[in-house]
């Protein structure tokens, strides 16, 4: 009819003009529904798988639980757990190694994916089946890759050392003190490198070419060009990424687990890995969670510093 | 009403009574279940750890003949050792416990007897004589049907021997010797055991400190390695480790169960600790190795005693609704799927049982004819006492939970590591393992 305004409520549906302004607001249509029921699935799952183990493993820290026995109850133990796990030497034995394995991890990968994404951004035959290629670790999983690389640095049938040895160099004995936590860093870098390369790869794709022409148009050299113009647009992607990957790393369990299993002597050990050999080998679950706990704390301090350095950096 | 809306009320009506009519059965069903239930046949479960191949077989046929015979359902789940205590565990916190369960720890069964978690078998295993150190009495009482051994033997290649002109060793010097003149530097090795901080170290490797007449333990559980009569015998251990080092790979660490087993099958390796799986498997699918491997013991400094790291495996009953009824499955297995179980591999199930010997279906199985040597030397282990059997898991005054918790520790893998990658001397490494089963058992 003339005059009447006909406006369409959310989600493109008329309201009827029969109810109430205040009954518009919760009249849902069935997509409606639908919204709130695949938010739901994901909120219940979140909660269920996340949430929920996250909680439960903090509380238990909070006890004395002996695996040993399997009917006695967990007896509440306060703060005696992060007491003794923060006089243990083994904890900070741990921390230290992972401290040392992030950062040591992610500046390698920094710089190594920095070079090949710099030079996979320019022209060559066969660009696409590098950067294929170049995908391929990140498909492997970690087991698998360990297994291999175990396999292939045996020093009684292992390729690598058979090579080696034709060369006449002796074979590589990764797994004492001073080698295992470099050959946990070289398989992680092997592992891991290619998602580094990806996302710095695609952030140079986005940078105006015009730009670098008018540098080269004012005398800029390729170094000049790469610190004034590539470095400061990738800044951002750069700081998420390492910060990811920093996480990731400090939290990695399997590829320390199933490399060195920790040793030999703790020198690969880490606080994931501490922590499933106090909960599951020495049956300590209360002092295991206590580990997890501390170890969640110092990553999450970590992230919202992090996050806030990230946002201001943004702002500015 | 739109028709739109008018499908969707007659849609949702209709769903509504659908539902309706499924909850009505349900209900029905649930309330008829209790009659169900007690109407169904029992059903006991068997948590099985046994993955080489044939183990599961015969278990699952031994529940179905058994089924056929009393209608009681056995049923067999297969699990990793390791992960048996936690899914045990699991089930008695549950308030369903496995109604029986392999565990290759007798300290896990003295401790579910303590808490009365498992019923006594003494019933059923002195129907029998048994080999010696295998059924850990506490108490009074058995509470494990031990089905095997699992000594971790000495393995040598005779043909190599022969070639060398040597007999197996029964001191340091001699196996020395043995390893120098096996090892060419160019990846053949005389010898590899490992020395990671796990079970496999444990167990392989500890056989040297045994033939020394290392103890761990007093009549107190006071920790004693470094005790002033005790310390000079782990010393010696420790420093012969530091001298065999130098005939095993320089990255020894990597080592673990198999890989000793697979260097000697690949011909690099002279001598690994293992049960005899590599005899039966060059038998079984005759390789070149098919009676080449002999089986010895661990030497000691000065040749007095021999050594062998003990290992076993048993069954037990836990305390449930079907108590009763796992102990006759029990008795019943004893005496009629247990001589199959074991004659399927009966050098790496080492019968514990001395009848088992004289049994005609395992003394005309194919392994047990191909390698006579072999099974005379392992029956030698269980009824002579000349050879000292021990293992970190038995040591102490009684079974307890405490050697399990040095055993978990590391502690010898750790001194053994420290001697030989740090070049750590011996009397700091004993204060080392020491202090580590020390605070272990805090």
């Amino acid at each position: 009819m003339p005059g009447t305004a006909c406006t369409t409520g959310s989600f493109g549906h008329a309201p009827d003009r029969r109810m109430s302004s205040g009954q518009h607001k919760f009249r849902k249509s069935g997509s409606d529904y639908a919204l709130l029921l695949f938010i739901g699935i994901s909120a219940v799952a979140t909660a269920l798988l996340i949430l929920a183990p996250l909680v439960s493993g903090i509380l238990l820290s909070f006890f004395s639980i002996d695996s040993f026995s399997a009917s006695a109850p967990p007896a509440f133990a306060g703060l005696a757990n992060f007491a003794k796990v923060l006089s243990a030497h083994d904890f900070y034995n741990a921390l230290g190694n992972g401290a040392y394995f992030s950062a040591a991890s992610v500046f390698v990968q920094l710089l190594l994916a920095m070079a090949v994404a710099l030079l996979l951004n320019t022209s060559f035959p066969g660009r696409s089946l590098v950067r294929a290629a170049l995908v391929l670790p990140m498909l492997v999983p970690p087991v698998v890759a360990t297994v291999l690389f175990r396999w292939m640095s045996n020093e009684s049938f292992g390729i690598i050392s058979i090579e080696l040895r034709a060369l006449g160099f002796d074979a590589i004995a990764w797994n004492t003190p001073d080698l295992a936590m470099l050959q946990i860093v070289l398989l992680g870098m092997w592992l891991w490198t290619p998602f580094m390369i990806v996302s710095i790869l695609a952030e140079l794709q986005s940078v105006p070419p015009a730009l670098y022409e008018a540098a080269r148009v004012d005398g800029a050299n390729s170094l000049q060009r790469f610190f004034h113009i590539t470095l400061p647009h990738l800044a951002n992607v750069i700081g998420i990424i390492v910060l990811l990957r920093m996480i990731w790393t400090f939290n990695n369990f399997e590829l320390i687990w199933l490399t060195t299993g920790g040793g030999p002597l703790g020198a690969t050990e880490t606080l994931p890995v501490l922590a499933y050999r106090q909960s599951f080998t020495m049956f300590n679950l209360g002092f295991g969670a206590a580990i997890a706990t501390l170890s969640f704390a110092m990553l999450l301090a970590v992230v919202l510093v992090a996050t806030r350095f990230l946002t201001v950096a943004k702002e500015d | 009403m739109s028709k739109s809306s008018s499908k969707f009320k007659t849609q949702r009506r209709k769903f509504l009574k659908q539902t309706a009519a499924l909850g009505a059965v349900a209900m029905t069903g649930g309330l008829a279940a209790p009659y169900v239930r007690s109407a169904e046949p029992k059903k006991i479960r068997f948590l099985n750890v046994e993955t080489i191949a044939g183990a599961k077989e015969i278990l699952l046929k031994a529940a179905a003949d058994y089924k056929t015979l009393t209608g009681v359902e056995v049923e067999i789940d297969t699990n990793s050792l390791d992960q048996t205590w936690v899914k045990l565990q699991a089930s008695i916190r549950a308030g369903k416990p496995y109604e029986l369960f392999m565990d290759g720890f007798i300290g896990h069964v003295a401790l579910l007897a303590a808490q009365g978690a498992v019923v006594p078998l003494t019933h059923i295993t002195n129907k029998y004589k048994w080999g010696r150190n295998i059924l850990f009495p506490i108490k009074g009482e058995v509470y494990w049907y031990p089905y095997d051994y699992n000594f971790a033997s000495l393995h040598y290649n005779k043909d190599q021997y022969a070639q060398l002109g040597v007999k197996p060793a029964r001191t340091h010097a001699d196996f020395l010797k043995i390893n120098k003149a096996l090892t060419d530097g160019k990846g053949k090795f005389g010898s590899i055991f490992p020395i990671e901080s796990g079970a496999s170290t444990n167990w392989e490797t500890t056989g040297f400190f045994w033939a020394e007449d290392v103890r761990l333990f007093d009549d107190k559980w006071n920790v004693i390695i470094d005790r002033e009569d005790m310390r000079p015998r782990v010393e010696r251990v420790l420093d012969f480790f530091a001298e065999l080092a130098a005939y095993m790979p320089k990255d020894i660490a990597q080592a673990s169960w198999q890989t000793g087993n697979q260097a000697f099958v690949a011909g690099t390796n002279g001598h690994f600790a293992f049960v005899p799986i590599p005899i039966e498997n060059a038998i079984l699918q005759n390789t070149p190795l098919k009676g080449k491997i002999g089986l010895t013991t661990f030497p000691s400094s000065d040749g007095k005693n021999v050594g062998m790291c003990h290992g076993y495996d048993g069954i037990s009953v836990t305390k449930s609704a079907n108590t009763e009824e796992a102990l006759k499955f029990l008795e019943w297995f004893a005496d009629n799927g247990y001589i199959d179980f074991i004659v399927n591999r009966p050098l790496f199930f080492q019968p514990p049982r001395l009848d088992i010997y004289d049994n005609p279906k395992y003394k005309n199985s194919p392994i047990v004819k191909a390698v006579p040597d072999v099974v005379e030397f392992l029956h030698g282990m269980i009824t002579k006492s000349d050879v000292i059997i021990r293992s970190i898991d038995t040591e102490g005054p009684a079974i307890s939970e405490k050697s399990a918790k040095v055993f978990q520790s590391w502690a010898i893998p750790t001194m053994i590591q420290e001697r030989i990658l740090r070049k750590t001397p011996a009397s700091r490494c004993v204060e080392i393992g020491a202090k580590i089963m020390r605070d272990a058992m805090a």
